[in-house]
């Protein structure tokens, strides 16, 4: 793709060139520009989604993980005393779909410590070297993956979830149609996107030592407890919530989770503003970051 | 017995050789428990209880258990890494020693971050857990619960003989470590029976709960013979195993 994509730039370059610039060559001109910049993460989103797509051994077992919690806390949402939360219409079967989402997420990721493995083998100069953003092609990869192993997961919690007695993600948003479904599309983009952020910006701490791996099981296990991971972020504590909700955490999985409760569009609007927000300051992390491993790297030979 | 000794302090060593590496790694399993265990705190401070069950009881689930695993784990650190030493001919190492394969296996390293689990354990005891009363049982429970991750770690981990891959195993572990570390008193009758039988999490999330609740001496009894039943049936599976193993003739060596 990249080959093609090359060729045809380098033929519009010599049409502009032997005819001039008119506005819809300028146009034409410019779109290929574009395709062609994106094309290294648009291969490596690709690269990534045919390798969860090929590990059939990482596939299976991420679903053995994925389905054993759903056994397992069917079982528990069935004994909860929903009624406690104060939520009018609240159900189990709400819940048991949060957590299906919610899950979906943290299973699916490749791990967060995973590039900052890549570091740890020596591989950081093989991805200095690519004519390409070292970020924006890890990110695309990571995100690939992600994005693929979360799909077939969610799909088999789908199929899953009424054995379980419990309202599916694709039953919960009839309701409302296309909206919540384009909404929970987007909002599970928004925090897988943000995960992959995390792992990269984790596995920066890797070129100071070993200690991005535990590292990520802090940064895991505060997207459990502070993104509310079984139980959502909204039914907190006051004071607990009010943390929570001055971290990142809660935009990978409470926000993506919080769409099969039923929120109403203000609510949903707010947050998919509030996971913009935190990909925006993310950004500004990992640009810092960034530049500080290149200069290591290069000052250092890492 | 004496060669068990010299591993052990020879894995010391090597473990606390970086100590700056080897108290992070430590510090920061403690603190990851306890950060996750904050969501049940949250949990129960909405929910009064889940069929009788409330906070202490989780924390003695989690408590118990994490100190357990700790135990064992962090002196047999081989343990997770068994399938790939199977699959990549590393058992090699053990089998040229005149001792036990297995526990020349097992006894490769030893983990710093299962000594995190042991110290989150306690701390999570000492913030909500039952009466200190009730603290030589729960460490009793605690080693019983150990034996049984170690059997079903073992076990999963022996599959590697029969071909499975080096990944799977681990996955398999934790989706019993999922099932071992969250209430199952939910579960209908039959799934009980299945839990403290083919997939034996009940006798570290069910059974030992029971017996902390309404202690008798007979249910403590059936926790240890079959928390020892199941650690024998693994090192039979792992020896059963062991006869299949083929040589990688990749890491002969001496250490």
């Amino acid at each position: 793709m990249t080959n093609a994509l090359g060729g045809m730039f380098a033929l519009g370059e010599r049409f502009t060139q032997s005819e001039g610039l008119g506005d819809a060559r300028r146009v034409w001109h410019m779109q290929q520009s574009l395709l062609f910049s994106l094309s290294p993460y648009v291969a490596a989103a690709r690269m990534g989604a045919g390798q969860a797509l090929r590990n059939r051994g990482a596939l299976g077992s991420n679903l053995i993980v994925y389905v054993t919690l759903l056994i397992v806390w069917a079982a528990i949402f069935r004994i909860t005393p929903v009624e406690e939360l104060g939520l009018p219409g609240l159900t189990t079967g709400h819940l048991f779909a949060y957590f299906a989402v919610a899950e979906s997420i943290i299973v699916g990721c490749p791990g967060l410590a995973l590039f900052g493995q890549l570091i740890a083998e020596g591989r950081l100069s093989e991805g200095l070297s690519r004519p390409c953003s070292l970020v924006g092609f890890t990110l695309a990869w990571l995100m690939g993956q992600h994005f693929v192993t979360t799909l077939v997961l969610l799909g088999v919690g789908t199929i899953a979830l009424p054995l379980l007695d419990a309202p599916t993600p694709l039953g919960l948003l009839a309701g409302d149609g296309a909206l919540r479904g384009l909404g929970l599309a987007l909002s599970m983009t928004f925090g897988i996107a943000l995960m992959g952020m995390m792992t990269y910006a984790l596995g920066t701490v890797e070129v100071l030592g070993s200690y991005s791996r535990p590292l990520s099981w802090m940064v895991s296990k505060s997207i459990y407890a502070f993104g509310g991971l079984f139980f959502p972020v909204a039914f907190f504590p006051p004071l607990m919530r009010e943390v929570a909700m001055l971290t990142p955490f809660p935009s990978v999985i409470f926000v993506p989770g919080s769409l099969m409760l039923n929120p109403t569009r203000a609510g949903m609007l707010e947050g998919l503003l509030m996971q913009l927000f935190w990909l925006g300051v993310m950004g500004l992390v990992l640009a810092a970051t960034h530049r500080w491993v290149v200069n290591k790297a290069l000052n250092e030979d890492a | 017995m004496g060669w068990i000794v010299a591993t052990l302090r020879l894995n010391w060593a090597n473990l606390t050789a970086n100590k700056g590496v080897f108290a992070t790694m430590a510090l920061l399993m403690a603190l990851q428990n306890l950060l996750y265990f904050l969501l049940w705190v949250a949990f129960f401070a909405r929910i009064s209880s889940l069929k009788g069950w409330g906070l202490q009881e989780v924390t003695f689930l989690y408590a118990a258990g994490a100190i357990g695993f700790g135990i064992f784990f962090s002196v047999l650190g081989g343990c997770d890494q068994l399938s790939r030493t199977i699959q990549t001919g590393q058992l090699d190492l053990c089998l040229t020693r005149p001792r036990s394969v297995l526990l020349s296996a097992l006894l490769l390293r030893m983990r710093a971050d299962s000594l995190g689990d042991i110290v989150g354990g306690f701390v999570m005891l000492a913030l909500f857990g039952p009466s200190l009363t009730q603290l030589p049982l729960i460490l009793a429970l605690s080693v019983s619960m150990g034996m049984i991750y170690v059997a079903a770690r073992l076990t999963i981990h022996s599959l590697a003989f029969w071909g499975l891959d080096d990944e799977s195993p681990e996955k398999g572990f934790i989706a019993f470590l999922i099932a071992a570390t969250n209430p199952q008193n939910g579960f209908s009758p039959w799934a009980k029976v299945v839990l403290l039988s083919v997939i034996p999490a009940g006798y570290i999330a069910l059974l030992p709960v029971e017996i902390l609740h309404h202690f008798s001496w007979s249910f403590l009894a059936w926790q240890f013979s079959a928390s020892t039943t199941l650690l024998a049936l693994a090192v039979l599976v792992f020896h059963l195993g062991l006869r299949r193993y083929e040589s990688g003739n990749t890491s002969i060596g001496l250490r």
